[in-house]
């Protein structure tokens, strides 16, 4: 049975990762007056699946001077992680129920990091290692602000319990409450999985494609999914932070629909965005965090922290 | 170093040695000594010299280990008795685990051979620290568990430890080298008696720390590091010659000077718990250090180092260097051995 | 349970005989991340989900990362894996022998203690306040030890920051 329920979750999020990609080329193209992919079954809608075919027929590249080991289990960490992530997600009900969801979630995301690293690491090319000791630098640092921001709106919440969130949002998000945070997260977030206009790491006039340039076929699909599921997970866990959708015990489908129609509408925002800015500088990026973000989470943190203490709203603690 | 730093890490390292003499709590104790390790690596190493830098790495690495195996003791202490108390711990292993610990700690015997390595590395005024003041932690804590330590396994590794800081010693012309093996040989005797008396140790650390303390200072007011270059120290300030013969002899034990006190007074302890055997190898074993302290002597105060020297009249010069403290030092490390019958006070 | 744990435990020592085989840095790293994923992994069985997670967050998520990151910059054209020297393949296997000899010898003497005499970690605890209560032993034990032990944390805060310190006055130029 837990077998099936792992399924009914793993399927459903490579399918929508499958047309992220899709819908991503689509909305680009469109942005930029042109149709997207459109040949490929109506309306391009098997692109994905073509996609998928070619890259895991054709062969797998290795590089001569690479240490094969880590070249191999940096992307199939990757794609782990990103799935590990989905498991404490309530739709409103999670695969595995935990106490410290939130916490599990960050911790995950952290070891992401390892597969861009040893990708980079093990390709032994320059371009690869400059690329991922960028995006290494930059996930990291991000990850401060991301933790701190968690914190405060955990604070709010009671508990690291992702579940208990749906039940705080009951009446009303806590967007309106925290928007400098959700602000901040929805900005860190996009830092966090590398996207534009924080995708230093492809910088295609100096880095060619970032870590994974020796990466090719199979391994180099892996990373691609990964990052698109990280994408959904991501704004997923926005919603679930700041949008709650409403959980009727009786009709919980409805959550689902809810839940899933922001997550989409977030999701689209990012393509948005990356249609709309141009990248960032690489100092301007960390002088934004470090010299924005942190100075300001910090003190809305202790805000949060020092406010619901003085007018005695501290909520349920677990 | 910048002021502000530097008064921190000092400030760190004395207030680790503090916390760690004053805590009842284990956890504590362990805090106390990783700040003061912490704290005493940029005394440690000499800008631009890769050597202090290996040494003072070194330093780190022994005492990084020594705090994880007592950080393990103290957990299977506390899996075993159920408390944090810094008190004599029932349990056979974790004693056993504090013992090599403390003793790669303060560089007992079979632990000691970092010592002079990392004592050579560094200058001298942290070598004094890392000699003296790095000390009394470990000895306080081991003061503090004696009675559960097991006798024999302390008795013979200070007697390995007297033997071998003896032996090392022996072939060196290194001064620090030298100190470092006085320092093991003195460990040695601090920690045979420490299962029988623990007063005695803590005794002979006062007087150990008071000699090396002086003879550090002399060193710095020479800058000598070596035994050819204390060859031509007697023109620099004659008076002082003598002085440093006075202060080896106290450290070597000699019997009219201070440093024969604790000496007599722990074969005596010895003597009176049955180790007869013992006590006479240890005491044996003191002639070496004795040995190489008499060829220093003998190169500082006995000869004429054969070399065309320029600068024979220098110690016509006024001396510009203020020594406080060097006055004192040298008479409570010359003379108070008629003071004996005060210490039955500690008792 | 025990045996979850045990299997564990087994696994922690082999990713730590993986690296102190001594392969390049950055295979080290990678036995120190198992391990220390599998050590977090051992204290999450045994309830402490908020100290586990803590763990592997600050360890393998900061430092270790960290540790990574500065190894792939000091990258050798040639690293060495544990496959490519017969030295390092000789340790690890010398390791594997050794666990190995140490689990038949628990296993068939039935000395798994050790491992299982850790309290459950994730228990109520109860406490008196103003009125008395019930409280997670684990994350809420977190805070009860900053309440009760401040001075601790001060001492803890110092050393922290005064580290700092060190390590620039260490690594910095002249």
């Amino acid at each position: 049975m837990f077998l099936v329920n792992l399924l009914l979750l793993i399927i459903p999020i490579l399918v929508a990762m499958a047309f992220l990609t899709l819908i991503e080329r689509k909305m680009l193209g469109y942005m930029q007056l042109r149709k997207g992919p459109n040949v490929v079954g109506p309306y391009g809608l098997l692109q994905p699946f073509a996609d998928a075919m070619k890259l895991f027929i054709k062969e797998p590249l290795k590089p001569l001077t690479s240490s094969i080991m880590l070249f191999i289990i940096a992307p199939t960490l990757a794609l782990t992680l990103a799935f590990t992530m989905w498991i404490p997600l309530p739709m409103p009900m999670p695969l595995i129920n935990m106490n410290m969801g939130v916490l599990f979630i960050l911790a995950t995301s952290s070891l992401a990091v390892y597969a861009i690293l040893w990708s980079g690491w093990a390709s032994n090319s320059k371009y690869a290692l400059i690329g991922a000791l960028r995006a290494v630098a930059q996930t990291i640092s991000y990850e401060v602000t991301l933790a701190i921001i968690l914190l405060s709106v955990l604070l709010m919440n009671g508990s690291f319990t992702l579940s208990t969130l749906i039940t705080t949002q009951q009446f009303s998000w806590l967007l309106f409450p925290t928007w400098p945070l959700a602000m901040m997260w929805f900005i860190s977030t996009l830092a966090e999985t590398n996207r534009a206009p924080f995708d230093l790491t492809e910088g295609e006039s100096e880095l060619v494609s970032g870590f994974n340039v020796e990466y090719a076929a199979g391994p180099f699909a892996l990373f691609f999914m990964a990052e698109y599921t990280n994408i959904i997970m991501m704004n997923a866990l926005t919603v679930t932070l700041f949008m709650g959708a409403l959980l009727n015990p009786i009709l919980p489908e409805t959550f689902t629909l809810n839940f899933v129609l922001k997550t989409l509408i977030l999701t689209s925002t990012f393509l948005w965005i990356r249609a709309s800015y141009p990248r960032f500088r690489y100092d301007q990026l960390m002088h934004l965090l470090w010299k924005n973000f942190l100075p300001l989470t910090l003190a809305l943190c202790m805000w949060h922290i020092s406010l619901p203490i003085m007018t005695a709203c501290v909520p349920p603690q677990m | 170093m910048n002021p502000l730093t530097s008064s921190a890490i000092y400030f760190t390292l004395f207030s680790g040695t503090m916390i760690t003499l004053f805590s009842s709590h284990w956890l504590l104790t362990w805090v106390g000594l990783e700040m003061s390790m912490l704290a005493i690596i940029p005394i440690l190493i000499n800008k631009g010299n890769p050597r202090s830098t290996e040494a003072a790495c070194k330093y780190f690495l022994i005492q990084a280990t020594a705090s994880m195996i007592l950080m393990m003791g103290t957990m299977i202490n506390f899996m075993d008795s159920g408390q944090w108390t810094l008190s004599n711990p029932y349990n056979q292993i974790s004693s056993f685990m504090f013992t090599i610990a403390l003793s790669m700690k303060m560089g007992l015997a079979p632990f000691h051979l970092w010592v002079p390595e990392v004592t050579q590395g560094i200058p001298l005024k942290s070598g004094l620290i890392m000699l003296t003041w790095q000390k009394i932690a470990p000895i306080s804590i081991v003061y503090q568990i004696a009675p559960s330590m097991n006798p024999t396994l302390m008795l013979l590794m200070g007697t390995l430890s007297v033997m071998l800081g003896g032996w090392g010693g022996l072939n060196q012309t290194q001064l620090r080298k030298i100190m470092a093996y006085s320092s093991i040989a003195h460990m040695g005797w601090m920690m045979a008696i420490v299962t029988y008396n623990p007063t005695l140790t803590m005794f002979n650390l006062v007087i150990y720390i008071m000699l090396t303390i002086n003879m550090f200072m002399l060193l710095l007011f020479y800058k000598k590091t070596s035994t050819l270059s204390l060859s031509n120290m007697w023109n620099k300030f004659p008076l002082l010659t003598p002085t440093i013969l006075i202060v080896l002899m106290s450290l070597g034990g000699l019997p009219p000077l201070t440093g024969f006190t604790p000496k007599w007074i722990i074969l005596k302890e010895l003597i009176s718990n049955n180790n007869i055997i013992f006590s006479s190898l240890m005491a044996t074993l003191a002639l070496l250090n004795l040995y190489f302290y008499t060829r220093l002597i003998y190169s500082t105060s006995l000869t004429l180092f054969p070399s065309f020297n320029n600068t024979k009249m220098k110690w016509q010069f006024e001396n510009m260097k203020l020594t406080p403290f060097l006055p004192t030092l040298i008479i409570t490390s010359a003379l108070s051995l008629p003071l004996m019958p005060l210490f039955s006070l500690l008792n | 349970m025990t045996y979850m744990t045990y299997l564990l435990s087994m696994l922690f020592v082999l990713g730590f005989v993986g690296f102190s085989s001594k392969p390049s840095p950055i295979y080290g790293g990678l036995g120190l991340i198992v391990s220390g994923g599998i050590g977090c992994g051992v204290v999450l069985y045994f309830g402490g989900s908020f100290l586990g997670l803590m763990v592997f967050l600050i360890y393998l998520g900061g430092m270790l990362v960290v540790f990574g990151y500065t190894t792939a910059m000091a990258t050798e054209e040639y690293p060495e894996t544990w496959g490519s020297s017969v030295v390092i393949w000789g340790a690890l296997l010398l390791g594997f022998l050794v666990e190995f000899l140490i689990v038949m010898f628990m296993v068939l003497y039935d000395e798994v203690e050790v491992v299982i005499e850790f309290k459950d970690s994730g228990n109520w605890m109860v406490f008196e306040g103003d009125e008395l209560g019930l409280i997670r032993e684990d994350s809420m034990g977190v805070a009860a030890m900053y309440n009760c032990g401040s001075w601790l944390m001060v001492v803890a805060g110092w050393s922290l920051f005064v580290s700092i310190f060190i390590v620039i006055e260490i690594t910095r130029g002249n």
